[in-house]
């Protein structure tokens, strides 16, 4: 069954006549984080504006939009292992330099027991942020799903962390 | 170095889901006969543009602007259709069609005041005629509600009927 509104055919030609007379300019096309913030609804009142008036002229956006409203209101799809390997491989891990060979064996001791401390503190450090990062996944999860309704949209989260030391990087 | 790679996989492990399923989804809604290895290796050119020049694309990103979720999906959808084009040049026209110009002489006779309509009334009003779409979907497109939808509509139609009724 068709949920399409019947147009009165006066309205029609009402938006026909104004249309030819005016149509819309469609400009440049809004690049990805106007996009994303229009989708987001976090665009400011004349970014709307603007891109309300590309979109009723550019029908490639006027589809973008609506296909990626979608794409985010899906749900969540797994990424395979090997996904996740080949993408964490274009970081390779810091090299380990290699230990002076004239320490004592009272030296080695003391460095494998000074090293097994801070491994077991970034360990426990790492595996906190790991939990971290699992818990502010689910928390976008939840928070994406509910159209940023839940609480979870309200608490910063781990990926706040990492992109923040990207932007000190460059300062 | 130990540090970005620790920061690097996590943002993979995080993140990888919702670029996949962009990518995934982007080429299944287009029918194309796109392979599990296509899809993993379009996942990774995503991933390569992200860092790629010291993370310069991801360093555009601003989390006070839009949720990070957002961008990714649009920059994933974006990798895909990139990868569809260069295999189907046809495909880079599938999205963009042209609109008719008006007729000069038509376009010169009627003079409109240039803010009869607001952006979104336009926008409405050519969604519901121009693209036939219903309510529902214009209001889904736009992430408003559909009574929204209808109350611009409503206004829009009032302001032109006033005016060609005045004019």
């Amino acid at each position: 069954m068709s949920n399409r509104e019947q147009h009165d055919p006066i309205e029609r030609r009402l938006w026909e006549r104004m249309n030819r007379a005016r149509p819309a300019e469609a400009g440049p096309c809004a690049d990805l984080l106007l996009l994303a913030a229009y989708v987001d609804g976090t665009a400011t009142d004349a970014e709307v504006q603007r891109i309300d008036g590309h979109l009723a002229a550019c029908p490639a956006c006027l589809a973008a939009v609506g296909e990626i409203r979608s794409l985010l209101a899906a749900p969540p799809m797994p990424a395979p292992k090997a996904v996740l390997d080949r993408a964490k491989a274009l970081v390779p891990a810091a090299p380990v330099a290699a230990a002076p060979a004239r320490w004592s064996a009272i030296g080695r001791w003391a460095a494998a027991a000074a090293a097994a401390v801070i491994v077991g503190y970034l360990g426990f450090v790492a595996g906190h942020a790991t939990w971290l990062v699992r818990e502010a996944l689910a928390d976008t999860l939840v928070c994406e799903t509910s159209f940023g309704l839940a609480d979870e949209c309200r608490q910063g989260s781990p990926e706040d962390d990492f992109l923040s030391a990207l932007k000190e990087g460059e300062q | 170095m130990a540090g970005d790679k620790k920061a690097w996989d996590a943002f993979v492990g995080r993140f990888a889901p919702v670029i996949y399923a962009a990518v995934s989804r982007t080429l299944g809604s287009r029918s194309s006969p796109a392979g599990q290895h296509d899809i993993e290796d379009i996942v990774q050119d995503v991933f390569v543009r992200l860092l790629g020049n010291d993370y310069r694309l991801l360093r555009t990103y601003d989390p006070n602007r839009a949720s990070l979720v957002t961008w990714l999906t649009i920059v994933a959808r974006s990798t895909a259709l990139d990868h569809l084009r260069k295999r189907r040049p046809e495909a880079a026209n599938i999205e963009a069609v042209a609109l008719p110009a008006p007729a000069p002489a038509e376009a010169a006779a009627v003079k409109f005041p240039p803010h009869l309509l607001t952006e979104r009334q336009r926008l409405v009003l050519h969604m519901a005629f121009d693209k036939q779409m219903s309510v529902e979907e214009i209001a889904r497109l736009l992430g408003i509600d559909a009574q929204t939808v209808r109350s611009t509509r409503h206004k829009a139609i009032r302001r032109l009927r006033e005016y060609f009724d005045t004019g």
